[in-house]
């Protein structure tokens, strides 16, 4: 029998991977698809770390791979659906997540796209470790997504906000208008730090004060809150005057 | 034009006793050597002997041994060096004598000649002079191109299992139908075409296993019922346990039977665990040998002492077999052969088996100890415990040999030995001599002079196939020494390229206690381990076993010595290949390996440029290859894993 040989480069492509899932072994990662074909057509592929293309998380959806950390492309994830993966940790792209959610994928660590997290919520995914886009949050609020560790975007708070009740903590909101919803919403207990000035005055509708950038108005008071310096979100502790809002600061973050 | 190495042995002897300082010619033989671009490359003689002394010990001041092949004026060797009595009689063999140039200048250009050896002893101390049951052994190694021949030579060692004890003093028949069917229907030999035995010879060795006793024996050697061979009698008036070896030629066994094989002493029984073994050397025509019996020597060593008490304290010596040639494989009778040195007193309680089988229980009985022990144990179906082996089968065998003592005290030293491997197949397309074979070479001539360092300059083994497989590699030494305990070590140079470039490597290295008496004692070194497994080894800490080196002998007491090496190898091909994709033009390593390795080590290597077709000769067609190519750190790639 030929002993064929392609060369490929290992940051894409791993033949010898190949050979190690024949054995049934542990495949650290492949990178291409027509690599992860060959691997699925193995009948006792155990791992897959991470998966990048498409066509390759067909072939090991088919071999029934229990694990697939990540996979970053959206026909990748379809078919590993259908082969009930049962764990995906990151989903990168958008329609990737869709078929995982039809198949009840038990945990998805991270969906960073809108259309990903829709289908998710309506398999109840128990557990998002972040939503990056609105319409994710949306869907997720819907079915009762008990953590929501992050939303970037404004349209994600105000679709939590309705979905009422169960969201216990929004670490941060980067957006103006997420806060402003967050604000109208009467059962945030935490709202850990709003990113932008804007965002600062919605708070104020909800009863913080307003502390415009530039020189202070006067003796002011901060009730609570944090300012951002270099990089980092130090706490305001609480009844701290404030001179002025320094714009190297960038933002100041008052806290209810 | 495909030259070969090969060995063939055979055997001389005298029935009479050799008189003190008279040189006494041995029967003379034919030898065979089939000549089509011969060229000799040893030609090796072992002497054995017994004095007959009855007091005092005789000590050997000068002996000699001569050699004429065609009738040519002899070449004679001489060795001044004092053999030393210690109050004990001495029997053994002494060896090599190297006679290879007499060989190349007088062997005719037929395919035989006469060969007459000649030995002398002058013995200076002792009060009953000269030799008995003197004979010699010759082992005829020469190259020859096996293209266009139509007959060739070989020679079948079949060994015979030996009793568990001492040797009856009645007709007896050593298991059952030890002399296996050569020829006709189920014949070891049955595929072999016109198959003419040259000559056939019994080589009976061991210990005397006197048990202190003063009592002289005669061993009786005799197959079915032709006529006894009964040696001359045995000295053992100072009651003294030496190595012994006795040769007992016999012509007109009917090649197309089996045959019962049965040994006796008279007047006690000795020679305990008696090893036999059948030596025969035969022509047959090339055209029509369909299927072929292979001998192949394996050694193996045991480090000191033996294990025991108990079984579960066993030695353990382990290895794998390859089997290339051509199906069907049948294993044929084979065996394991242990040489050792029992203790300052019999060793209590030798147990063996081979693989599956029970242990056999084996009663050593060296009780002044002067020499070494050996037993022989079958591993074929047919042996007292059956086979050593689940399944005898193409492709890869799995060799273990487990050994215990019961003796506390006796611990059973400087253990080493053989496999001899018999088994049936069919003719690869390179025939018969391609096959698994063993060739013997000379290395280090015997010098009588007592030292503890002798070094050999120079050794270089030819092999004149331009791919072969080294299955074995050892070295069989022939030590004398008269010391309670001695450390032993054979060493090897390394040269440019292996391993650390240069130094002395082990090759060998145990101890031995004895009683302190000039004692002949057999050591069998398993080198392979050390050496290059092909030619293109990429192991680049193996040595190269044609290049050129020194080799050096030491030990703690001083002794004399003789050294061959065996080299057991084929050179039976197989070509993996495959083809190159997605290169980007540079050179692509590419590794071989056996898949079923564990460890994956690279058996094979070779290269290209770019895409294209790659090839590698490898010598075992049964497992599945894992190939790997690496071009740099973007071009990489692995095959499937497959049989070639």
């Amino acid at each position: 029998m030929a002993h064929d040989i392609a060369l490929r480069d290992p940051g894409t492509a791993f033949d010898i991977a190949l050979a190690e899932g024949a054995l049934g072994g542990v495949l650290g990662m492949v990178a291409e698809s027509d690599a992860a074909q060959a691997i699925a057509w193995a009948p006792k592929d155990r791992l897959v770390t991470t998966v990048t293309e498409s066509d390759t998380a067909q072939a090991i959806g088919h071999a029934r791979a229990y694990t697939i950390a990540q996979a970053t492309e959206s026909d990748g994830a379809q078919p590993i659906s259908h082969a009930r993966a049962h764990s995906l940790a990151l989903a990168a792209e958008t329609d990737a997540p869709q078929p995982l959610a039809v198949d009840k994928a038990k945990a998805l660590g991270l969906a960073s796209e809108g259309d990903t997290a829709q289908a998710l919520s309506r398999q109840k995914a128990d557990q998002v470790g972040m939503a990056s886009e609105a319409d994710s949050a949306q869907a997720l609020e819907s079915q009762k997504v008990k953590a929501l560790g992050m939303a970037a975007e404004a349209d994600v708070a105000q679709t939590i906000t309705p979905g009422t009740a169960i969201t216990e903590a929004i670490d941060t909101v980067f957006e103006v208008d997420t806060a402003q919803p967050i604000a109208w919403a009467p059962k945030h207990r935490l709202l850990g730090m709003a990113a932008e000035f804007d965002q600062a005055l919605g708070i104020t509708w909800a009863g913080a004060p307003v502390v415009p950038p530039g020189p202070a108005p006067g003796p002011v008071v901060v009730l609570g809150g944090r300012r951002k310096r270099q990089g980092h979100w130090p706490e305001i502790p609480e009844r701290t005057p404030l001179q002025a809002v320094d714009e190297e600061e960038e933002l100041l973050l008052l806290f209810l | 034009m495909t030259d070969r190495l090969k060995t063939l042995w055979f055997a001389a002897k005298r029935d009479a006793d050799v008189a003190d300082a008279t040189l006494s010619a041995l029967d003379q033989i034919t030898v065979y050597a089939k000549n089509n671009s011969r060229t000799f490359r040893g030609a090796l003689v072992w002497v054995a002997f017994q004095d007959i002394v009855t007091a005092t010990g005789g000590t050997i001041g000068e002996h000699r041994v001569a050699c004429s092949v065609n009738g040519a004026g002899a070449t004679t060797i001489t060795e001044l060096d004092d053999i030393a009595a210690t109050g004990e009689q001495m029997g053994g063999v002494l060896g090599p004598f190297d006679f290879t140039a007499h060989f190349t200048t007088n062997f005719p250009a037929a395919d035989s000649a006469t060969l007459d050896l000649s030995v002398y002893f002058d013995q200076t101390t002792g009060t009953t002079l000269g030799m008995r049951n003197v004979n010699a052994l010759l082992a005829l190694t020469y190259q020859y191109d096996d293209n266009g021949i139509t007959t060739d030579f070989h020679t079948d060692i079949c060994p015979i299992e030996s009793p568990a004890g001492a040797l009856p003093t009645t007709e007896t028949e050593l298991g059952t139908n030890q002399i296996p069917q050569f020829t006709g229907a189920g014949g070891d030999f049955e595929n072999v075409a016109s198959l003419t035995e040259r000559q056939r010879f019994f080589v009976a060795e061991g210990n005397d296993g006197s048990a202190a006793s003063a009592t002289d024996y005669v061993l009786n050697l005799r197959v079915d019922s032709l006529t006894t061979k009964t040696f001359a009698t045995t000295e053992k008036a100072l009651a003294s346990d030496c190595y012994q070896r006795f040769i007992h030629i016999q012509a007109g066994i009917d090649l197309t039977a089996v045959h019962a094989f049965k040994a006796w002493t008279t007047g006690a029984g000795r020679l305990n665990m008696a090893v036999c073994t059948m030596y025969t050397t035969f022509e047959y025509t090339v055209s029509g040998t369909t299927a072929f019996t292979q001998t192949a020597i394996f050694a193996l060593e045991i480090p000191s002492p033996l294990g025991g008490t108990a079984a579960g304290d066993a030695s353990r010596f382990q290895r794998t077999i390859s089997v290339p040639e051509p199906a069907t494989v049948t294993l044929k009778q084979s065996a394991v052969r242990l040489y050792f040195v029992e203790g300052a007193a019999a060793l209590g309680g030798l147990n063996v088996r081979v693989g599956g089988q029970a242990y056999r229980a084996y009663t050593p009985g060296a009780q002044v100890v002067c020499g070494c022990s050996c037993m022989q144990q079958r591993l074929d179906s047919g042996g007292a415990q059956g086979a050593g082996f689940a399944s005898f089968v193409r492709g890869q065998n799995i060799f273990t040999l487990d050994v215990y003592r019961t003796d506390a005290t006796n611990l059973g030293w400087n253990l080493s030995g053989i496999l001899i491997l018999r088994y049936r197949s069919g003719v690869a397309a390179g025939g018969v001599p391609s096959h698994t074979h063993t060739v013997i070479w000379p290395v280090m001539g015997w010098d009588a002079l007592l030292n503890n360092l002798r070094t050999q300059a120079a050794v270089a083994p030819i092999i004149p196939e331009t791919s072969y497989w080294l299955s074995a590699i050892g070295f069989w030494m022939t030590h004398w020494d008269a010391a309670a305990a001695n450390g032993i070590e054979w060493q090897a140079e390394n040269q440019s390229g292996e391993g650390p470039a240069a130094g002395w490597r082990d090759l060998y290295a145990d101890v031995q206690i004895k009683d302190p008496e000039r004692s002949c004692i057999m050591v069998w070194c398993r080198a392979r381990d050390d050496f290059q497994r092909h030619p293109t080894d990429p192991d680049t800490d193996r040595m190269a076993v044609e290049t050129s080196r020194d080799y050096r002998y030491v030990n703690v007491a001083t002794c004399a010595k003789g050294v061959v090496m065996f080299l057991t190898y084929h050179s039976i091909t197989f070509t993996l290949s495959g083809t190159i994709s997605g290169s980007a033009g540079g050179t692509v390593n590419i590794y071989v390996k056996k898949a079923t390795d564990p460890i994956r080590e690279v058996l094979y290597k070779t290269s290209r440029v770019g895409n294209g077709a790659y090839s590698v000769s490898v010598y075992d067609d049964v497992p599945d290859y894992a190939v790997d190519a690496f071009e740099d750190d973007t071009h990489v790639g692995a095959s499937a894993e497959a049989v070639v």
